[in-house]
């Protein structure tokens, strides 16, 4: 398994998994055993499937736990989350990425209404099915693309600030 | 199954991440050497999972509490190994790793090293057992050249002859 899978393809291994989660918690979250099952059984799953050499696979879980806790291991001592802010900004990301698969799970619902019980006017399955690919589109933004942007910036602090106090990984 | 899975790709920007993170690692530590592999060594699994023996190897610094703690204050690393037996009581386990946050691998060690969950999968007939032994080094090694001569092919050797069909590993 490959949590900075830019590594594990650069130096050539011949198959792996990737997960977008941070050093140390790579088959999830300490005291979470159906999530931990759930990674490894995936992984071990792909392991056995995988034909070409040099696959990387990735997972789509996304880690929810911000900031990494760094400090702790470093200095004995935690001095908590030194930015708060990020905590902010993944919960409401969280919250966000609910209300849009809900609101997917609605469209779909309208779709399959509409394939059972046809309107009769010829653009509105169309227009319905374009709404789910829509609400999916905002889903990979912000359980993806946005997601991914704060997990990236925390990492990258956090090794900042460690190198500025000499203790860098 | 394999639908849930995207295929990673390594891009251009992904290349720069790399290039990025040398250049980091040179900055910071003395004596840093990358060696990648000249080819991909690939063995494909011949049998079905739940046929297959699995072991685990961890480069993130697990060891038998007992046992003797891996060297984090050496500049050059430490490429000696740690052998865990897989009847272990996971509790009776410890990390000794300086280089990444193992906050959460203290009070759970299956958050990285899943042995407990290799057991309920091996329980559950979706991996046909687990080898005796597993395997554990430290991965802050500036230099790999130790690991690729002498640690590399003994653990390959071991895992061999454990009879482990594929081996589950992790980095710190």
């Amino acid at each position: 398994m490959s949590v900075q899978p830019h590594i594990t393809a650069a130096v050539g291994a011949p198959r792996a998994v990737t997960l977008r989660y941070p050093a140390g918690n790579q088959v999830g979250e300490a005291g979470k055993p159906i999530q931990q099952r759930t990674i490894l059984h995936w992984v071990l799953q792909a392991a056995a499937e995988m034909e070409s050499p040099g696959t990387i696979l990735e997972l789509p879980y996304r880690w929810r736990r911000f900031p990494v806790e760094e400090e702790p291991v470093f200095a004995g001592v935690s001095h908590g989350a030194r930015h708060p802010q990020t905590d902010e900004i993944a919960a409401a990301l969280d919250h966000l990425v609910r209300l849009v698969a809900e609101y997917k799970a609605v469209l779909e619902e309208r779709v399959a209404n509409e394939e059972a019980n046809p309107s009769g006017l010829e653009h509105v399955p169309g227009a319905l099915r374009d709404a789910v690919a829509r609400a999916d589109r905002l889903l990979q933004i912000v359980d993806g693309d946005a997601m991914d942007q704060l997990r990236e910036i925390v990492n990258r602090i956090t090794v900042l600030e460690l190198m500025v106090s000499g203790k860098f990984v | 199954m394999a639908a849930e899975y995207q295929r990673w790709e390594f891009t251009e920007a992904e290349r720069r991440k790399f290039d990025e993170w040398v250049e980091r690692i040179n900055f910071v530590h003395s004596g840093t050497r990358h060696a990648g592999n000249d080819a991909l060594n690939w063995t494909p699994v011949r049998k079905p999972l739940s046929e297959c023996v699995v072991s685990l190897f961890t480069t993130g610094g697990v060891h038998h509490r007992d046992d003797t703690p891996f060297d984090i204050d050496s500049p050059h690393g430490d490429w000696t190994h740690r052998e865990i037996p897989t009847d272990i009581d996971t509790r009776e386990l410890a990390v000794t790793h300086s280089h990444y946050s193992h906050v959460d691998a203290d009070r759970d060690v299956n958050c990285m090293f899943p042995l407990d969950r290799l057991r309920e999968l091996r329980d559950a007939g979706v991996i046909g057992g687990i080898a005796p032994v597993a395997y554990s080094i430290m991965g802050f090694n500036p230099d790999p050249e130790h690991l690729i001569a002498e640690t590399a092919p003994l653990l390959a050797g071991k895992f061999r002859e454990s009879g482990a069909d594929l081996v589950f590993m992790t980095c710190g």
